[in-house]
Protein backbone atom coordinates (compact mmCIF):
# COMPACT_ATOMS: atom_id res chain seq x y z
CA UNK A 1 0.00 0.00 0.00
CA UNK A 2 1.68 3.00 -1.05
CA UNK A 3 0.03 5.34 2.15
CA UNK A 4 1.96 2.98 4.05
CA UNK A 5 5.03 3.79 2.51
CA UNK A 6 4.09 7.44 2.61
CA UNK A 7 3.48 7.29 6.94
CA UNK A 8 6.58 4.69 7.31
CA UNK A 9 8.74 7.12 5.43
CA UNK A 10 7.35 10.45 7.39
CA UNK A 11 8.16 8.50 10.19
CA UNK A 12 11.30 8.25 9.73
CA UNK A 13 11.75 11.94 8.68
CA UNK A 14 10.04 12.95 11.85
CA UNK A 15 12.79 11.55 14.16
CA UNK A 16 15.31 12.72 12.28
CA UNK A 17 14.34 16.08 12.43
CA UNK A 18 16.72 17.68 15.21
CA UNK A 19 18.01 21.03 14.97
CA UNK A 20 14.97 23.20 14.19
CA UNK A 21 12.90 23.90 10.98
CA UNK A 22 15.42 24.69 8.59
CA UNK A 23 17.77 21.80 9.66
CA UNK A 24 14.02 19.40 8.92
CA UNK A 25 14.26 20.73 5.33
CA UNK A 26 17.65 19.17 4.99
CA UNK A 27 16.28 15.69 6.08
CA UNK A 28 13.53 16.66 3.72
CA UNK A 29 15.87 16.87 0.75
CA UNK A 30 18.22 14.03 1.19
CA UNK A 31 14.86 11.62 2.08
CA UNK A 32 12.55 12.87 -0.61
CA UNK A 33 14.21 14.13 -3.34
CA UNK A 34 17.25 12.31 -3.48
CA UNK A 35 16.17 8.89 -1.92
CA UNK A 36 12.93 8.91 -2.72
CA UNK A 37 12.07 10.94 -5.90
CA UNK A 38 8.71 11.98 -4.98
CA UNK A 39 9.89 16.15 -5.47
CA UNK A 40 12.34 16.93 -8.13
CA UNK A 41 14.57 20.01 -7.01
CA UNK A 42 12.27 22.02 -8.33
CA UNK A 43 9.27 21.26 -6.62
CA UNK A 44 11.21 21.22 -3.58
CA UNK A 45 12.74 24.97 -3.88
CA UNK A 46 9.43 25.93 -4.52
CA UNK A 47 8.55 24.35 -1.41
CA UNK A 48 10.69 26.27 0.02
CA UNK A 49 9.79 29.38 -0.77
CA UNK A 50 5.99 28.44 -0.39
CA UNK A 51 6.65 27.43 3.05
CA UNK A 52 7.73 30.75 4.37
CA UNK A 53 4.28 32.07 3.28
CA UNK A 54 1.75 29.47 5.19
CA UNK A 55 2.03 28.88 8.68
CA UNK A 56 2.93 26.58 10.75
CA UNK A 57 6.07 24.29 11.17
CA UNK A 58 8.23 23.43 7.79
CA UNK A 59 7.84 20.07 8.63
CA UNK A 60 4.15 19.73 8.81
CA UNK A 61 4.11 22.14 5.80
CA UNK A 62 6.33 19.85 3.76
CA UNK A 63 4.35 16.75 4.76
CA UNK A 64 1.16 18.34 3.48
CA UNK A 65 2.61 19.53 0.62
CA UNK A 66 4.31 16.17 -0.20
CA UNK A 67 1.60 14.21 0.67
CA UNK A 68 -1.07 16.30 -1.74
CA UNK A 69 1.20 16.07 -4.39
CA UNK A 70 1.42 12.52 -4.08
CA UNK A 71 -1.73 11.41 -2.57
CA UNK A 72 -4.30 14.01 -2.23
CA UNK A 73 -5.88 14.47 1.05
CA UNK A 74 -5.27 11.31 2.54
CA UNK A 75 -1.56 11.69 1.23
CA UNK A 76 -1.59 14.70 3.23
CA UNK A 77 -2.62 13.28 6.60
CA UNK A 78 -1.15 10.23 6.40
CA UNK A 79 2.19 12.67 5.64
CA UNK A 80 1.48 15.12 8.38
CA UNK A 81 0.68 12.31 11.27
CA UNK A 82 3.17 9.80 10.48
CA UNK A 83 5.81 12.82 10.73
CA UNK A 84 5.08 13.97 14.26
CA UNK A 85 4.36 10.13 15.35
CA UNK A 86 7.59 9.78 16.86
CA UNK A 87 8.05 13.67 18.31
CA UNK A 88 4.61 12.97 20.20
CA UNK A 89 5.94 9.91 21.42
CA UNK A 90 9.57 10.80 22.41
CA UNK A 91 8.43 14.03 24.41
CA UNK A 92 5.91 13.00 26.33
CA UNK A 93 8.59 10.06 27.02
CA UNK A 94 10.97 12.89 28.21
CA UNK A 95 8.06 14.57 29.81
CA UNK A 96 7.47 11.53 32.09
CA UNK A 97 11.07 10.83 32.84
CA UNK A 98 11.51 14.41 33.65
CA UNK A 99 8.34 14.38 36.64
CA UNK A 100 10.84 11.54 38.20
CA UNK A 101 14.01 12.44 37.61
CA UNK A 102 14.52 16.23 37.00
CA UNK A 103 18.14 15.97 35.64
CA UNK A 104 18.06 17.75 32.15
CA UNK A 105 22.30 18.02 31.87
CA UNK A 106 22.62 14.90 29.41
CA UNK A 107 20.11 16.26 27.49
CA UNK A 108 21.69 19.76 27.14
CA UNK A 109 25.28 18.36 25.52
CA UNK A 110 23.28 15.78 23.00
CA UNK A 111 21.03 18.81 22.05
CA UNK A 112 24.65 21.07 21.62
CA UNK A 113 26.21 18.33 19.42
CA UNK A 114 23.11 18.28 17.41
CA UNK A 115 22.95 21.97 17.20
CA UNK A 116 26.02 21.74 15.35
CA UNK A 117 24.83 18.93 12.94
CA UNK A 118 21.78 20.85 12.25
CA UNK A 119 24.00 24.36 11.27
CA UNK A 120 25.69 21.54 9.07
CA UNK A 121 22.56 20.59 7.72
CA UNK A 122 20.97 24.18 6.34
CA UNK A 123 24.35 25.46 4.87
CA UNK A 124 24.02 22.33 2.49
CA UNK A 125 20.91 23.38 1.46
CA UNK A 126 21.49 26.74 1.25
CA UNK A 127 24.22 25.90 -0.89
CA UNK A 128 22.49 23.23 -3.15
CA UNK A 129 19.72 25.90 -3.46
CA UNK A 130 22.48 28.80 -4.22
CA UNK A 131 23.57 26.67 -6.60
CA UNK A 132 21.11 26.06 -8.41
CA UNK A 133 19.80 29.33 -9.56
CA UNK A 134 23.39 30.51 -9.70
CA UNK A 135 24.18 28.38 -13.08
CA UNK A 136 22.14 28.66 -15.36
CA UNK A 137 20.77 25.69 -17.27
CA UNK A 138 22.79 23.54 -14.24
CA UNK A 139 26.23 23.85 -16.24
CA UNK A 140 28.49 25.15 -13.79
CA UNK A 141 31.06 27.87 -15.46
CA UNK A 142 31.80 31.61 -14.62
CA UNK A 143 30.34 32.22 -18.57
CA UNK A 144 26.75 31.12 -17.19
CA UNK A 145 26.34 32.37 -14.41
CA UNK A 146 23.07 34.41 -13.53
CA UNK A 147 24.04 37.65 -12.03
CA UNK A 148 20.81 39.52 -11.44
CA UNK A 149 20.10 37.17 -8.79
CA UNK A 150 23.51 36.99 -7.58
CA UNK A 151 22.55 40.41 -7.20
CA UNK A 152 19.42 39.68 -5.67
CA UNK A 153 20.55 37.50 -3.25
CA UNK A 154 23.13 40.03 -1.94
CA UNK A 155 20.97 43.31 -1.66
CA UNK A 156 17.68 40.89 -0.07
CA UNK A 157 20.34 39.92 2.54
CA UNK A 158 21.49 43.23 3.41
CA UNK A 159 17.63 44.18 3.56
CA UNK A 160 16.83 41.14 6.07
CA UNK A 161 20.08 41.68 8.02
CA UNK A 162 21.03 45.70 7.85
CA UNK A 163 17.25 46.77 7.49
CA UNK A 164 15.78 44.17 9.26
CA UNK A 165 12.63 43.77 6.85
CA UNK A 166 10.43 40.50 7.02
CA UNK A 167 11.95 37.47 5.19
CA UNK A 168 8.53 37.08 3.22
CA UNK A 169 8.84 40.59 1.96
CA UNK A 170 12.11 40.58 0.27
CA UNK A 171 11.02 37.21 -1.16
CA UNK A 172 8.17 38.35 -2.72
CA UNK A 173 9.76 41.85 -4.09
CA UNK A 174 12.69 39.78 -5.64
CA UNK A 175 10.36 36.63 -7.38
CA UNK A 176 7.92 40.01 -8.88
CA UNK A 177 11.82 41.74 -9.89
CA UNK A 178 12.79 38.41 -11.63
CA UNK A 179 9.63 37.95 -13.19
CA UNK A 180 9.94 41.75 -14.45
CA UNK A 181 13.36 41.50 -15.38
CA UNK A 182 12.95 38.28 -17.99
CA UNK A 183 10.36 40.38 -19.70
CA UNK A 184 11.71 43.39 -20.49
CA UNK B 1 -10.56 26.71 35.53
CA UNK B 2 -12.11 23.55 34.79
CA UNK B 3 -11.19 20.78 32.66
CA UNK B 4 -12.97 21.03 29.49
CA UNK B 5 -12.41 25.01 29.82
CA UNK B 6 -8.64 24.07 30.05
CA UNK B 7 -9.01 21.91 27.01
CA UNK B 8 -10.85 24.61 24.92
CA UNK B 9 -8.27 27.46 26.18
CA UNK B 10 -5.02 24.84 25.18
CA UNK B 11 -6.33 24.22 21.60
CA UNK B 12 -7.19 27.69 20.79
CA UNK B 13 -3.86 28.79 22.14
CA UNK B 14 -1.97 26.56 19.95
CA UNK B 15 -4.15 27.27 16.82
CA UNK B 16 -3.88 30.58 16.69
CA UNK B 17 -0.10 30.60 17.88
CA UNK B 18 0.22 28.20 15.05
CA UNK B 19 -1.37 30.40 12.65
CA UNK B 20 0.46 33.70 13.48
CA UNK B 21 3.75 33.16 15.00
CA UNK B 22 6.68 32.90 12.41
CA UNK B 23 9.92 31.21 14.39
CA UNK B 24 10.50 28.40 16.99
CA UNK B 25 11.22 31.48 19.25
CA UNK B 26 8.04 33.35 18.54
CA UNK B 27 5.96 30.66 19.49
CA UNK B 28 7.85 29.73 22.50
CA UNK B 29 7.72 33.50 23.52
CA UNK B 30 3.80 34.19 22.78
CA UNK B 31 3.26 30.52 24.74
CA UNK B 32 5.26 32.06 27.89
CA UNK B 33 3.22 35.70 28.04
CA UNK B 34 -0.26 32.83 27.63
CA UNK B 35 0.42 30.33 29.65
CA UNK B 36 3.19 31.75 32.36
CA UNK B 37 1.72 35.18 32.39
CA UNK B 38 -1.43 35.27 31.86
CA UNK B 39 -2.91 31.90 32.95
CA UNK B 40 -0.47 31.12 35.29
CA UNK B 41 -0.32 27.90 34.50
CA UNK B 42 3.21 27.02 35.36
CA UNK B 43 5.74 29.02 36.56
CA UNK B 44 8.94 30.45 34.86
CA UNK B 45 11.18 27.97 35.68
CA UNK B 46 8.94 24.92 34.46
CA UNK B 47 8.51 26.91 31.32
CA UNK B 48 11.91 26.47 30.48
CA UNK B 49 12.61 23.37 31.63
CA UNK B 50 9.39 22.25 29.00
CA UNK B 51 11.45 24.55 26.54
CA UNK B 52 14.31 22.56 26.72
CA UNK B 53 12.64 19.19 26.82
CA UNK B 54 10.79 20.42 23.51
CA UNK B 55 14.31 21.32 21.93
CA UNK B 56 15.80 17.76 23.09
CA UNK B 57 13.70 15.93 20.96
CA UNK B 58 13.34 15.25 16.97
CA UNK B 59 10.38 17.15 15.42
CA UNK B 60 9.14 20.65 14.92
CA UNK B 61 9.56 22.27 18.56
CA UNK B 62 5.51 23.79 17.77
CA UNK B 63 4.50 20.19 18.03
CA UNK B 64 6.77 19.15 20.93
CA UNK B 65 6.10 22.24 22.97
CA UNK B 66 2.36 21.52 22.49
CA UNK B 67 2.42 18.23 23.49
CA UNK B 68 4.33 18.44 26.28
CA UNK B 69 2.08 21.62 27.78
CA UNK B 70 -0.74 19.92 26.72
CA UNK B 71 0.28 16.88 28.91
CA UNK B 72 1.43 18.66 32.16
CA UNK B 73 -2.38 20.59 32.06
CA UNK B 74 -4.93 17.79 30.97
CA UNK B 75 -3.00 14.61 30.46
CA UNK B 76 -2.91 12.93 26.73
CA UNK B 77 -6.47 14.40 26.05
CA UNK B 78 -4.60 17.59 25.94
CA UNK B 79 -1.78 16.75 24.63
CA UNK B 80 -3.88 15.20 21.68
CA UNK B 81 -5.91 18.72 21.89
CA UNK B 82 -2.68 20.90 21.96
CA UNK B 83 -1.06 18.88 19.16
CA UNK B 84 -4.24 19.30 16.88
CA UNK B 85 -4.28 23.11 17.22
CA UNK B 86 -0.84 23.03 15.93
CA UNK B 87 -1.31 20.90 13.22
CA UNK B 88 -4.62 22.31 11.61
CA UNK B 89 -3.22 25.22 10.30
CA UNK B 90 -0.80 24.22 8.24
CA UNK B 91 -2.36 21.29 7.21
CA UNK B 92 -5.57 23.09 5.91
CA UNK B 93 -3.45 26.60 4.54
CA UNK B 94 -1.10 24.42 2.92
CA UNK B 95 -3.55 21.68 1.50
CA UNK B 96 -5.44 24.54 -0.35
CA UNK B 97 -1.66 25.86 -1.22
CA UNK B 98 -0.72 22.42 -3.13
CA UNK B 99 -3.78 22.29 -4.93
CA UNK B 100 -3.39 25.68 -6.82
CA UNK B 101 0.43 25.08 -7.10
CA UNK B 102 0.10 21.97 -9.06
CA UNK B 103 -2.15 23.85 -11.08
CA UNK B 104 -0.11 26.64 -12.02
CA UNK B 105 3.50 25.78 -11.74
CA UNK B 106 4.11 25.11 -15.33
CA UNK B 107 3.43 28.79 -15.78
CA UNK B 108 6.33 30.34 -17.62
CA UNK B 109 5.63 33.89 -15.26
CA UNK B 110 5.17 31.49 -12.03
CA UNK B 111 8.07 29.66 -12.54
CA UNK B 112 10.05 33.15 -12.58
CA UNK B 113 8.24 34.70 -9.93
CA UNK B 114 9.65 31.12 -7.56
CA UNK B 115 13.36 31.46 -8.99
CA UNK B 116 12.92 34.96 -7.64
CA UNK B 117 11.63 34.40 -4.28
CA UNK B 118 14.49 31.43 -4.23
CA UNK B 119 17.16 34.08 -4.13
CA UNK B 120 15.33 35.77 -0.92
CA UNK B 121 15.20 32.18 0.78
CA UNK B 122 19.33 32.17 -0.06
CA UNK B 123 20.05 35.48 1.71
CA UNK B 124 17.11 34.15 4.58
CA UNK B 125 19.02 31.12 5.59
CA UNK B 126 22.46 32.87 5.49
CA UNK B 127 20.91 35.26 8.10
CA UNK B 128 19.45 32.26 9.89
CA UNK B 129 23.32 30.90 9.67
CA UNK B 130 24.75 34.02 11.23
CA UNK B 131 22.18 33.85 14.22
CA UNK B 132 22.81 30.15 14.81
CA UNK B 133 26.48 30.47 14.58
CA UNK B 134 26.74 32.71 17.62
CA UNK B 135 24.30 30.06 19.45
CA UNK B 136 27.32 27.40 19.04
CA UNK B 137 28.81 26.12 22.23
CA UNK B 138 31.76 27.81 22.67
CA UNK B 139 32.68 25.37 25.49
CA UNK B 140 33.24 22.57 23.63
CA UNK B 141 34.48 24.67 20.28
CA UNK B 142 36.41 21.97 18.95
CA UNK B 143 34.15 18.98 19.15
CA UNK B 144 31.27 21.18 17.80
CA UNK B 145 33.71 22.34 15.42
CA UNK B 146 34.50 19.01 14.10
CA UNK B 147 31.01 17.82 14.33
CA UNK B 148 29.91 20.76 12.05
CA UNK B 149 32.88 19.38 9.43
CA UNK B 150 31.98 16.24 9.09
CA UNK B 151 28.26 16.65 9.10
CA UNK B 152 28.82 18.83 5.87
CA UNK B 153 31.18 16.40 4.04
CA UNK B 154 28.61 14.08 5.24
CA UNK B 155 25.63 15.91 3.57
CA UNK B 156 27.50 17.39 0.77
CA UNK B 157 29.18 13.73 -0.56
CA UNK B 158 27.55 10.81 0.72
CA UNK B 159 23.52 9.50 -0.17
CA UNK B 160 23.33 7.67 2.74
CA UNK B 161 20.05 8.43 5.16
CA UNK B 162 20.67 11.66 7.61
CA UNK B 163 19.81 8.73 10.25
CA UNK B 164 23.46 7.48 10.87
CA UNK B 165 24.79 10.95 11.43
CA UNK B 166 22.30 12.02 13.66
CA UNK B 167 22.86 8.79 15.92
CA UNK B 168 26.61 9.43 15.14
CA UNK B 169 26.11 12.84 16.63
CA UNK B 170 24.44 11.37 19.64
CA UNK B 171 26.67 9.25 20.44
CA UNK B 172 29.55 11.71 20.18
CA UNK B 173 27.24 14.12 22.52
CA UNK B 174 26.70 11.51 25.37
CA UNK B 175 30.72 10.48 25.44
CA UNK B 176 30.91 14.28 25.70
CA UNK B 177 28.32 14.26 28.44
CA UNK B 178 30.56 11.49 30.20
CA UNK B 179 33.80 13.35 29.41
CA UNK B 180 32.67 16.65 31.72
CA UNK B 181 30.96 14.79 34.05
CA UNK B 182 34.04 12.71 34.78
CA UNK B 183 35.74 15.89 35.11
CA UNK B 184 33.93 18.02 37.03
CA UNK B 185 33.92 14.81 39.56
CA UNK B 186 37.62 14.82 38.87
CA UNK B 187 37.98 18.59 40.73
Amino acid sequence: MFILEIVLTFIKIGTLCFGGGYASISIVEREIVNIKGWLSYQEFFDLLAIDEITPGPIIINAATFIGTKISGIIGALSATLGSILIPCILSLTLVIIYRKYKDLRILNDILSTLKSMSFALILSTMFTIFLSIIFKNDITSFSNINYFLFILIIVSFVLIKKFNLYPIVVMLICGILNVLINIM
Amino acid sequence: MNKSKKLWTLFITTFSISLTANSGYAILSVMKNIFVKKHQWFSEEEMSNYIALAQSTPGPVAVNISMIIGYEVCGLLGSALAVLGCILPPLIIMSIVSYFYQKIVDNEYVKLFMQGMQAGVVAMLLDVLIGLFSNINKDYKYINFLVLIISFLYVRFSNLSILYLVLICILIGIIKSLYIKKKVEAK
